[in-house]
């Protein structure tokens, strides 16, 4: 009796529930859609490396694991064939910073010659925070750019804020850069076409 | 026990909790390059003369980056803060330093033209060259090598959270990015910049004031050296 009390007061203080804030995981209507998209086919998109876009890096945080191989599968389930080419572009080469600054029309140049169309994911920011509990927010933009016209097709943006007070967030607390992936791509990607 | 005493003491139990987690969701500004970068330094001892345009501040909502209204968020005071600092700043280290009101009249048409390509300008790897004009005539009128661009980039969201009954906690999804360049208006390329980011917004409504983040991260870019 005495240990359920104590486990009782450590669920009310410390707190078991993740508060997904700004947004929730439901699917986001796109900022930007292009009225054709739903009707356009396309086997395959050809995903570029995740863009490293925030000013604060200080936060560890593997793009390839949480963001990358997520959006793979997730685009996979809509029943799309990803590619993954190693580089930004085949031509030159391009740091994330400069491929954070570019227009829709010089991020159309970017990939392989014959990529159509090309998703770029961007990572704007990461940060989490521990004390007496854990949170961690995340920031990220996607665009599907046309390479043949030069035009954005589709552009979608999730910030997610999750977190869970007392020594329960603490204790997942490493775990929290891949919930908000996983919660930002689901709600980014939520209202994206499935394959004709 | 008292019926008093048994409600107090569970909510005083709480309170060093409530104090840690605020804290906890406070995150510290961050600041990449400031005037003692050696770019900047460069163009201190050439004494380098300055055209300074007045800061452009914008404010969106961060969930979906439609703009608002910069009245509301305290636009003006954030503006005049950092027009303020940077002019100090500047004048300190030795430039020589134009404002646009000390610009002949004509010079006030171009200045219309580039204000609302200022994070354009700010950013190092933007394509400049539909600028390239605007910039040599304001060259020529100032009688300046450069031109300072002061860029803050608002994202106005939820604010710091937390429940002290379930335990859920957030931090701020608001931030502000501020960003400072200086142009080359012979070329049209970026000689220095510096940028910076506190993840909340840059005015205290309740209070009438800066934010301190705000404040720091303006004095970690500007003034880097000062203790």
């Amino acid at each position: 009796m005495r240990v359920l009390r104590i486990l009782l007061v450590a669920v009310m203080i410390g707190g078991f529930t993740i508060r997904v804030g700004g947004c929730s995981s439901a699917p986001k209507p796109p900022l930007y859609a292009d009225p054709q998209l739903a009707t356009m086919s396309f086997e395959t998109i050809t995903v570029l490396p995740i863009v490293d876009a925030r000013i604060d890096k200080s936060e560890d945080f593997d793009l390839e694991q949480e963001l990358g191989e997520r959006l793979e599968s997730l685009l996979a389930d809509k029943g799309y064939d990803v590619e993954r080419p190693g580089d930004f572009s085949d031509r030159d080469r391009f740091s994330h910073a400069q491929v954070a600054a570019m227009n829709d029309a010089q991020l159309a140049s970017l990939g392989p010659a014959a990529a159509e169309p090309l998703l770029v994911l961007y990572l704007n920011d990461a940060s989490g925070e521990v004390g007496l509990g854990a949170s961690y927010n995340l920031e990220a933009t996607a665009v599907l750019v046309s390479k043949r016209s030069g035009e954005v097709l589709w552009r979608n943006k999730s910030v997610q804020s999750i977190g869970m007070g007392g020594a329960a967030g603490c204790m997942v607390a490493s775990q929290m850069d891949g919930k908000a992936s996983e919660l930002a791509l689901k709600e980014m990607f939520g209202s994206f076409p499935e394959r004709i | 026990m008292s019926p008093c005493r048994r409600i107090w003491q569970p909510l005083l139990a709480l309170v060093p909790f409530l104090v840690v987690a605020g804290c906890a969701t406070s995150s510290a500004p961050v600041a990449n390059g400031g005037t003692a970068d050696p770019e900047f330094q460069m163009l201190v001892a050439a004494r380098s003369p300055v055209v300074v345009l007045p800061a452009t501040v914008d404010f969106v909502a961060v969930a979906d980056e439609s703009p608002l209204a910069p009245d509301e968020f305290g636009g003006t005071r954030v503006a005049a803060h950092l027009d303020t600092e940077l002019l100090r700043v500047l004048d300190a280290s030795g430039l020589s330093c134009r404002t646009i009101q000390r610009l002949p009249a004509e010079a006030d048409t171009v200045i219309a033209d580039l204000l609302p390509a200022a994070s354009i300008l700010v950013d190092r790897y933007s394509d400049h060259e539909p600028y390239q004009p605007h910039l040599a005539v304001l060259r020529r009128l100032g009688n300046a090598d450069h031109l300072c661009v002061p860029v803050v980039h608002v994202q106005v969201g939820a604010a710091e959270w937390y429940n002290p009954m379930s335990g859920a906690m957030t931090q701020s999804t608001s931030s502000t990015v501020l960003r400072i360049a200086l142009v080359d208006m012979e070329d049209g390329s970026v000689s220095w910049s510096a940028e910076g980011l506190v993840r909340a917004l840059p005015y205290n409504q309740r209070q009438e004031s800066i934010n301190p983040g705000f404040a720091e991260v303006v004095r970690m870019i500007l003034e880097p050296t000062r203790p």
